[in-house]
């Protein structure tokens, strides 16, 4: 186990491209394979991993940020094998938290040992929040679609981190797809314009098939790869765990 | 009295240099602030004109930052208006540092400020708003405030574009709603335009072209 985590973001620029479906299924994947996985809400405004999971945590992310509680403290383990730090949903005023907090929030989660792997789901959107979430991340995530909105808010949140921040370390996971050759236009498509416009190219991840599963899990809030280990979409996921344990591998 | 001798040309010349530092003063007076030094707002509406004018001619947007000093009446209150007005004469210097030697800082009265930055988009009147933030969080007002006191401070930005058909007003206004909406929200913070705007802002139009390209299109062209 390395000493310090490796901390990834998922982001995705619009919202309701599967971000947080695609959060805890990569995160239950990486579970499987023996790492100590953390996922941590950062979707202050509109947090909901623990209803995907069925969970009602008695402590969140927000009790942190008032100073009631440690994050340690707030640490759930769930059902996926890894371990949440949930959020609180609902609280609108939350969404635009105070810098300070934001800021003692993210130390916290830099002093956190023992995981191998810390991801941090971010909430939609190209909000101070967000962007602070992403900048704590060695590498950040992007899950996108085939749809324009989606491919110009991803592209925004590239451009943003780059020309703000010089950040140029960007993965991509294609969701909602109708195979893998669909996958790779799409990326092609989003990595051409990077390359052209912002001189650099993007990482490919992997990509999640089109499956009524995913809607079917979320409703009866299970976890897709472990309730169709033999589907398509499981597979997916695993693909992904193996493309990111190979960065971990190469995390200093 | 009609003897009286014609003034002579040097004369003339004089009264006439004197008259000209006189209406540099008074112009001066006009637009400047005097506590700061910084512009007022009569000279902010009429920059602000010129430079929306200028953004529809060249199609450069330009940006305009809202700043608010929080809970500044109480500074006043209870530290007295002399250490209040050395306090925005400091904060004036700092934005001075930080702003580009081509945009206006104004300062509209008691502590609201505004900036004009012309020639520039979002992404750049964020990172100048991030800095005025910073530059308070380290800045040590000791002689004024008790050791280990901060003054914060609270931003609101627009943008101006040619294509969006915004007027002046609707685009001070925004960078004030963005204010009150930063000061509503808890203070001590930067607020900017909904995120599909900063989307519309964030990607030019040659991206988009490129972004909406069929993908097809470009498989095709990979091919060849």
């Amino acid at each position: 186990m390395n000493e310090r985590p490796l901390i990834l973001s998922v982001t995705s620029g619009k919202g309701g491209v599967g971000k947080t479906f695609a959060t805890i299924n990569v995160a239950a994947a990486l579970a499987r394979t023996r790492k100590k996985i953390l996922v941590v809400d950062c979707d202050l405004g509109l947090a909901n991993i623990d209803i995907m999971l069925g969970i009602n945590p008695s402590h969140t992310l927000q009790d942190v940020a008032f100073g009631n509680k440690k994050l340690q403290d707030i640490i759930v383990a769930t059902a996926g094998g890894f371990d949440l730090a949930p959020s609180s949903s609902g609280v609108k005023d939350m969404a635009q938290l105070l810098f300070e907090k934001i800021e003692m929030i993210k130390s916290m989660i830099r002093e956190l040992s023992g995981y191998d792997i810390i991801i941090l789901d971010t909430g939609a959107g190209i909000s101070e929040v967000v962007l602070q979430f992403n900048l704590l991340a060695s590498k950040n995530i992007l899950i996108i679609n085939k749809e324009l909105t989606c491919l110009t808010d991803a592209y925004s949140m590239i451009k943003v981190m780059f020309q703000v921040f010089e950040r140029d370390n960007f993965s991509i996971i294609v969701n909602t797809v109708a195979s893998e050759k669909e996958a790779v236009k799409i990326f092609t498509h989003i990595n051409s314009i990077c390359r052209r416009f912002l001189g650099f190219d993007l990482d490919y991840a992997g990509y999640i098939i089109q499956d009524d599963l995913a809607t079917r899990s979320i409703l009866t809030q299970k976890i897709a790869l472990l309730d169709a280990p033999e589907s398509e979409m499981a597979r997916n996921f695993r693909t992904i765990s193996n493309n990111i344990s190979s960065w971990q591998n190469n995390h200093p | 009295m009609t003897k009286k001798k014609k003034a002579s040309k040097d004369e003339l010349l004089i009264r006439i240099n004197e008259l000209k530092k006189e209406n540099e003063h008074l112009k001066s007076l006009l637009l400047t602030d005097e506590l700061t030094g910084l512009y007022n707002k009569r000279f902010f509406f009429r920059q602000l004109n010129v430079e929306t004018a200028r953004t529809k001619r060249t199609g450069q947007p330009c940006t305009l930052i809202a700043l608010d000093l929080d809970d500044f009446k109480h500074i006043n209150d209870t530290l007295g208006h002399y250490i209040g007005d050395q306090l925005l004469s400091r904060f004036a210097g700092t934005l001075n540092k930080i702003i580009r030697p081509t945009d206006f800082a104004c300062r509209f009265g008691g502590d609201e400020f505004f900036i004009i930055m012309p020639s520039s988009n979002l992404i750049e009147s964020l990172n100048v708003a991030k800095r005025i933030k910073a530059s308070l969080r380290n800045a040590d007002f000791t002689p004024y405030l008790t050791e280990g006191t901060h003054v914060s401070v609270s931003i609101g930005l627009a943008m101006y574009e040619p294509l969006q058909k915004m007027t002046v007003e609707s685009f001070f206004k925004m960078a004030d709603n963005n204010l009150l909406a930063a000061k509503k929200a808890g203070k001590n913070q930067i607020f900017h335009e909904q995120d599909t705007n900063i989307r519309s802002t964030v990607v030019n139009n040659l991206e988009r072209e490129a972004l909406s390209t069929p993908f097809e299109e470009i498989t095709n062209k990979e091919q060849q």
